[in-house]
């Protein structure tokens, strides 16, 4: 029986082998220590890393263990769903956070940026609609003054048409 | 023309002369406070003055700026778990627990005080031990780097927290992230899969945002989806009392030492200074376990190596014309700029200049106290700011931080994915902090094994024979051994228990 852990390990295993396997592809070059010579060894060290941890946490279930796991009956798809929608604020915050660094080189910055921070004052729970406003705005203005009017970083700008 | 120290002071304390010092130094710390934004920055920033003031002072600025961003970035590290500059990241691990218990302005305090007493520890060596400093750096090649790097890899087993395979894993997936990219010897792509981005690699400040910052910010989200509420902050006794300082200065002074030492040696810089005084100071601990969780020794030693690094890093900058880290590289940059060539004849052409920046150096220090001291008690008010409205700020303070370094957005997407991962290491008891060494040191590791075969054609056996390796070697074994013992002490004992 797998736990968390040993889940994780296997799943390390597989990058760690797909991460040597792909050293395979480097042309061999180079005076001395070809430009395979550390990945395989970073790999190799993962590979076992992994290894350890999963047999730290692969167990033999106990039959009350088993009898328990037999009276559930989700599965596969159940567990997913249920996962997501324990989740659900996280993925909605990766969602919206991923949005924003896609959008902003289109939208620009002082659009994007007033979203972002509104929508992440609302996931946090505030519901007054002034302070997410005002939150927003003295946000975005101070991130502009100070970013693109003092440190003269060139912020996106709109550039959808 | 001789020159002394006294002139030096003279030179930095006559108003003309000490208001470039003190814009260098608030600079500093306000730029290094700032995620995204570093002492190389800060230093870019003041080059346009330094064409207007005279060499002296132009260095006296620059000096203080390098001083205040290495001891700013432990202000944002403690406050909101980011840190500012990268060798603020180990402040960060007793840092950010003791703020989370209420004791941000303590931290704070013993974060000021340790940068001020590394600084001057430092300083001090600088100004009598030059000569010998960098004779002791010129020993340093490739072999002896390499051996360097490998027991700075040992320091991963003693920031593992309580799971040393935990952190072991942690530190190796550090290296394989610093795997892509461009070979550093052969110039060929590697794990890019023709992906133009991937080619650049992942910058270490967009790693290190996602990984501290923005996961915790995922954390408060969830906590306050449980409805979790935050302690709240004490601002009343914010500085140390008297005794902790002195018991904490058995940590202070090695670790200013070992600072120093280690920004001697160019490439290196404070990151690499503070994860090993981190670890040095907790295996000498009497109570190891506790670092991690809010022990005050785990700020003092990280902020005095890192700010001890400071005056390191000049000695092969002066002395040699050798940059000790990238602000110094910058640094070297604004000297040619104004006309001044750094390096054996600096010392017998320019005494003036020299020791104007002895004493820059010292009263950048002493401004950090005094500036530390008096906005101590402000920072901390910070976190006061109702969580629904602080971290929605941090998290557009991340990712124009992330923005800033490259100007793409393609840095924000990084910071937001390890800032997943991050999230994802939290919630399954994989530590953070070893990933950020296996960033750090892994190209260097690499790059300098490279150099090491090359210089000596290929021959492996090489790496053993130069005593300084061979001293890293052993005590990267004891450090490996050590860790290991105590890890299966606390498996034992954890079995024993259950």
């Amino acid at each position: 029986m797998l736990n968390k852990d040993a889940v994780i390990g296997v799943v390390l295993m597989s990058v760690s082998a797909v991460f040597f396997g792909v050293t395979w592809t480097f042309p061999i070059q180079g005076q001395y220590v070809s430009p395979a010579v550390f990945p395989r060894f970073v790999s190799a060290c993962m590979l076992i890393l992994a290894g350890i941890l999963v047999a730290r946490n692969v167990k033999v279930p106990s039959r009350t263990e088993t009898e328990e796991r037999g009276s559930d009956n989700t599965g596969v798809a159940g567990k997913v769903r249920s996962f997501v929608l324990g989740n659900s604020l996280f993925f909605l915050f990766a969602i919206i956070a991923f949005a924003y660094t896609r959008v902003i080189d289109y939208v620009g910055f002082i659009p994007s940026t007033l979203f972002l921070l509104a929508a992440t004052v609302f996931l946090f729970k505030e519901r007054r609609w002034h302070v997410i406003a005002l939150v927003s705005v003295l946000g975005t203005s101070v991130y502009y003054y100070v970013f693109r009017i003092i440190f003269k970083v060139p912020l996106p700008r709109f550039d959808l048409f | 023309m001789e020159a002394s120290i006294i002139d030096g002071f003279m030179f930095v304390l006559d108003p003309a002369h000490f208001i470039f010092l003190f814009i260098g130094v608030a600079g500093g710390i306000i730029v290094g406070a700032l995620p995204g934004l570093t002492g190389s920055v800060g230093i870019i920033l003041l080059l346009p003055f330094v064409f207007y003031v005279d060499p002296s002072t132009a260095m006296v600025m620059l000096c203080g700026m390098f001083c205040g961003a290495i001891y700013g970035g432990s202000i944002s590290a403690i406050l909101i778990s980011t840190p500012g500059t990268p060798s603020a990241a180990a402040t960060l691990l007793d840092g950010y627990p003791m703020a989370r218990k209420g004791e941000a302005g303590r931290a704070i305090g013993i974060a000021t005080i340790a940068s001020t007493s590394g600084g001057i520890i430092s300083t001090f060596c600088l100004m009598f031990l030059a000569p010998q400093l960098a004779a002791f750096a010129l020993r340093f090649g490739p072999v002896e780097y390499f051996a360097l790097m490998v027991f700075a890899l040992t320091v991963i087993a003693s920031v593992s927290g309580n799971s040393l395979v935990k952190g072991l894993i942690s530190g190796v997936f550090g290296l394989m992230i610093a795997l892509v990219g461009i070979d550093p010897m052969t110039g060929m792509p590697r794990y890019s899969f023709d992906i133009p981005n991937l080619m650049i690699g992942f910058s270490l400040l967009p790693v290190l945002i996602g990984l501290f910052a923005i996961s915790q910010i995922f954390v408060q989200l969830e906590e306050r989806a449980k409805g979790v509420v935050a302690v709240k902050q004490k601002i009343g006794k914010v500085l140390p009392g008297w005794r902790e300082v002195l018991r904490l200065f058995k940590v202070i002074i090695p670790s200013s030492f070992l600072g120093t030492a280690i920004g001697v040696i160019p490439g290196t810089g404070g990151a690499i200074a503070s994860f090993m005084a981190y670890n040095e100071t907790r295996r000498f601990s009497k109570d190891p376990d506790s670092f991690g969780t809010g022990n005050p020794a785990g700020v003092a030693a990280p902020e005095a190596a890192n700010n001890g690094t400071t005056g390191g890093a000049m000695v092969p900058l002066l002395t040699l014309g050798v940059p000790g880290d990238v602000v110094t590289a910058v640094m070297l940059g604004a000297l040619m700029l104004i006309g001044v060539r750094p390096g054996p004849l600096l010392f017998t052409e320019h005494p003036d200049m020299v020791q104007a920046i002895f004493a820059g150096l010292l009263l950048a220090n002493v401004l950090i106290l005094l500036l530390g001291i008096v906005s101590v008690r402000v920072f901390p008010l910070v976190l006061r700011i109702p969580e629904a409205i602080l971290f929605p700020l941090i998290l557009g303070l991340c990712f124009i931080g992330s923005y800033a370094l490259g100007n793409t957005t393609w840095n924000m997407m990084i910071a937001l994915i390890f800032g997943i991962i991050g999230y994802g290491m939290k919630k399954t008891g994989f530590p953070a902090a070893p990933v950020i060494l296996g960033v750090i040191l892994g190209p260097i590791a690499e790059d300098e094994l490279g150099k090491a075969l090359i210089t000596n054609y290929g021959e492996w056996s090489t790496l053993f024979q130069s005593p300084i390796a061979l001293f890293f070697y052993a005590i990267s074994i004891a450090s490996v051994t050590y860790s290991l013992m105590r890890d299966r002490a606390a498996r034992k004992k954890a079995q024993g228990a259950a």
